[in-house]
C-alpha cells in the first residue's frame, strides 16, 4: 500500500485504561506516521471526539473502568459519529461477534502491531479515495 | 404402608409419647371389655370367659405400648378368673382353671410380643427413611458445594486468563518501548529482560487467593532485591497497605527504573550512596510515595527522555490517576509520586 496521502491528516484516537498500553499504542500509531490522541476511559474519549474533528479511527480496549465500556464506547461512537472507524481490542477472545458495532474490527490482545498498522492503512486508503 | 395404617401408626406414637392418654386408653379398653363382657355374658355359652378381652389388650398393646398393655391383660386376666371362670365370683384355682390361665397369659403374652416386634419394625424402617432422607440432602448439598466451587473455579481461571494476557500485552509494551529507545539490539534486549523480570517480582508480591493486590512493603522490597547489595542502603518504611495489582505492578516497574538508573549513575553508583523508599496513605484514599537518594554523585537532568523517565514521570502516575515530581540533587535523585491508593469505588464496576 503506498502512501499517496498524509497520514498526519488523518487522527486515531486510542482508549486504553492501562497506561503502559496506552502509551505503547499511541507510540505505534504515532510511529506509523498517524496523528493519535489518547484516552484512559470512555468519558475522556467522548470529550476528545467533541473536541477535535480530525478523528476518523476509534480503537478502544473493551475492559475498562466505569459505567462505560470499550462495547458500548464504539457503539456510542457509531451512533454520534458514524464515519468514524472503529478498531476494538480485548484480552477476552470471545466477544462475540454481534456485540460489535457494524464495520468494527476486533483484535485480541497482546495484539501484533503490524496489523493494527495494516488495519489502519486500510481505513486510510477508504478515507482517501472516498 | 396405606394411609389408614400411617394414621394408626401416628397415633400409636402420640399415644405412646403420652402417659396419661396412654393409660386412660388401657383404663378405657378394660372398662369397656368388662362392660361388653358382662352385656353379652348370657348371649354367650359356656367356656368363652376373656372373649371381649382379647380385643382390649391388643388395642392397648399397639395404641399404648407394652406396659399398658400388659397391665391391661393382668387386670382382663384377673376380672375374666374372678367373674367368668366357674365358680364365679371367686378367685377358685383348680387344675382347668389353671390350665384356662395359663392359655390366656400364653395368647395375650404372643399377641403384645407381636406387636411389640411389629413397632420395632416400622420405628427401625422410619428411622431407616429418615437417614436415607438426610443422606439425600446431605449429597443435595455436597452436589450444590461442587457446583459453587466449579464456578468460583471458572470465574478465577476467566479472571487468570484475562490477567495473563494483561501481563503479556505489558510485557509486549515493554519490549517495544525497550527497542524504540536504543539502537543497540543487545542493550534492548538487556533492558527489556531486565525489565520483565521486574514485572515477574511484582508478580510474586502480588498475594490473596486471585493476584489481586499485594502489600505496599513486599512490593517495595522485592522490587529492591535485586538492586540491594546487603551493605544496608535501602531505608524502607511506611504502613501496611494492599495496593491492587495493576498499580503494584506500575510502582514495581518505576521502582526498576529508579532503582536502575542509581545503580548506573545515581547513590546506588558510588560506596555510601544510600536510597531512603518511604510511602504512606493521605486522606481518603490518598497514596504518597517517595524515593530519595542521599550521598550520590551529583546528577543532571538527562536531556532526552528514555524509556526510563516516560515511564517514572508519565505512565506510572497515571496508573495512580496522579502526578509525578522528579528533582536531579547533589546527591541523586529524588522521586514523589502522588495519587489515589485505589480506583475510584464508582469505577469498579467492570463488565
Amino acid at each position: 500500500m503506498g502512501q499517496s496521502y498524509d497520514r498526519r491528516r488523518i487522527a486515531v484516537l486510542v482508549v486504553e485504561d492501562e497506561p503502559l498500553l496506552l502509551m505503547d499504542a499511541m507510540d505505534m500509531i504515532e510511529d506509523a506516521g498517524f496523528t493519535v490522541y489518547g484516552a484512559a476511559n470512555a468519558a475522556e474519549a467522548i470529550s476528545l471526539m467533541e473536541k477535535h474533528d480530525a478523528i476518523r479511527v476509534l480503537f478502544t480496549d473493551v475492559d475498562m473502568p466505569g459505567s462505560m465500556d470499550g462495547l458500548k464506547l464504539a457503539h456510542a461512537v457509531r451512533d454520534r459519529w458514524p464515519p468514524v472507524s472503529i478498531i476494538i481490542a480485548s484480552g477476552h477472545v470471545n466477544v462475540a461477534h454481534e456485540r460489535l458495532p457494524e464495520n468494527g474490527i476486533f483484535f485480541s490482545k497482546p495484539y501484533p502491531p503490524a496489523s493494527i498498522v495494516t488495519a489502519l492503512d486500510g481505513i486510510a486508503a477508504r478515507i482517501v479515495q472516498g | 404402608m396405606n394411609s389408614l395404617g400411617h394414621r394408626l401408626f401416628a397415633l400409636s406414637d402420640r399415644v405412646r409419647s403420652t402417659p396419661v392418654l396412654a393409660w386412660g386408653i388401657a383404663s378405657a379398653a378394660f372398662a369397656v371389655a368388662l362392660q361388653t363382657r358382662f352385656l353379652f355374658d348370657h348371649l354367650l355359652p359356656p367356656g368363652f370367659p376373656y372373649l371381649t378381652f382379647f380385643p382390649a389388650v391388643i388395642v392397648t398393646a399397639f395404641l399404648a405400648g407394652i406396659l399398658p398393655g400388659a397391665v391391661c391383660a393382668l387386670a382382663c386376666g384377673i376380672a375374666a378368673w374372678y367373674w367368668f371362670i366357674p365358680p364365679f365370683g371367686t378367685f377358685s384355682m383348680d387344675t382347668s382353671v389353671l390350665v384356662a390361665l395359663a392359655f390366656y397369659v400364653g395368647v395375650v403374652g404372643v399377641d403384645i410380643l407381636l406387636i411389640q416386634v411389629m413397632h420395632r419394625a416400622v420405628d427401625g424402617l422410619r428411622e431407616e427413611r429418615a437417614r436415607s432422607r438426610e443422606l439425600a440432602r446431605e449429597q443435595q448439598r455436597l452436589l450444590g458445594e461442587q457446583r459453587d466451587r466449579e464456578r468460583q473455579q471458572r470465574i478465577l481461571q476467566r479472571e487468570l486468563s484475562h490477567r495473563m494476557k494483561n501481563t503479556l500485552a505489558m510485557v509486549q509494551a515493554v519490549v517495544s518501548q525497550s527497542l524504540r529507545n536504543t539502537t543497540d539490539p543487545k542493550l534492548a534486549a538487556g533492558l527489556a529482560s531486565a525489565r520483565i523480570q521486574a514485572l515477574a517480582r511484582a508478580q510474586d508480591a502480588l498475594t490473596a487467593t486471585d493476584w489481586s493486590a499485594a502489600d505496599v512493603e513486599t512490593l517495595v522490597r522485592t522490587a529492591v532485591s535485586a538492586h540491594d547489595d546487603g551493605t544496608g542502603r535501602f531505608q524502607i518504611s511506611g504502613p501496611s497497605l494492599a495496593l491492587e495489582a495493576q498499580r503494584s505492578l506500575g510502582l514495581a516497574l518505576a521502582i526498576h527504573e529508579l532503582a536502575t538508573n542509581a545503580t548506573k549513575y545515581g547513590a546506588l553508583s558510588c560506596d555510601g550512596g544510600t536510597v531512603t523508599i518511604c510511602w504512606n496513605s493521605s486522606q481518603v484514599n490518598g497514596f504518597r510515595f517517595s524515593w530519595i537518594e542521599a550521598g550520590g554523585p551529583e546528577v543532571a537532568e538527562p536531556l532526552r527522555r528514555g524509556f526510563g523517565s516516560r515511564l517514572t514521570e508519565r505512565v506510572v502516575p497515571a496508573y495512580f490517576e496522579g502526578s509525578a515530581k522528579t528533582r536531579y540533587t547533589s546527591g541523586g535523585i529524588e522521586y514523589e509520586l502522588e495519587g489515589t491508593l485505589r480506583p475510584d469505588d464508582t469505577d469498579l464496576a467492570r463488565d
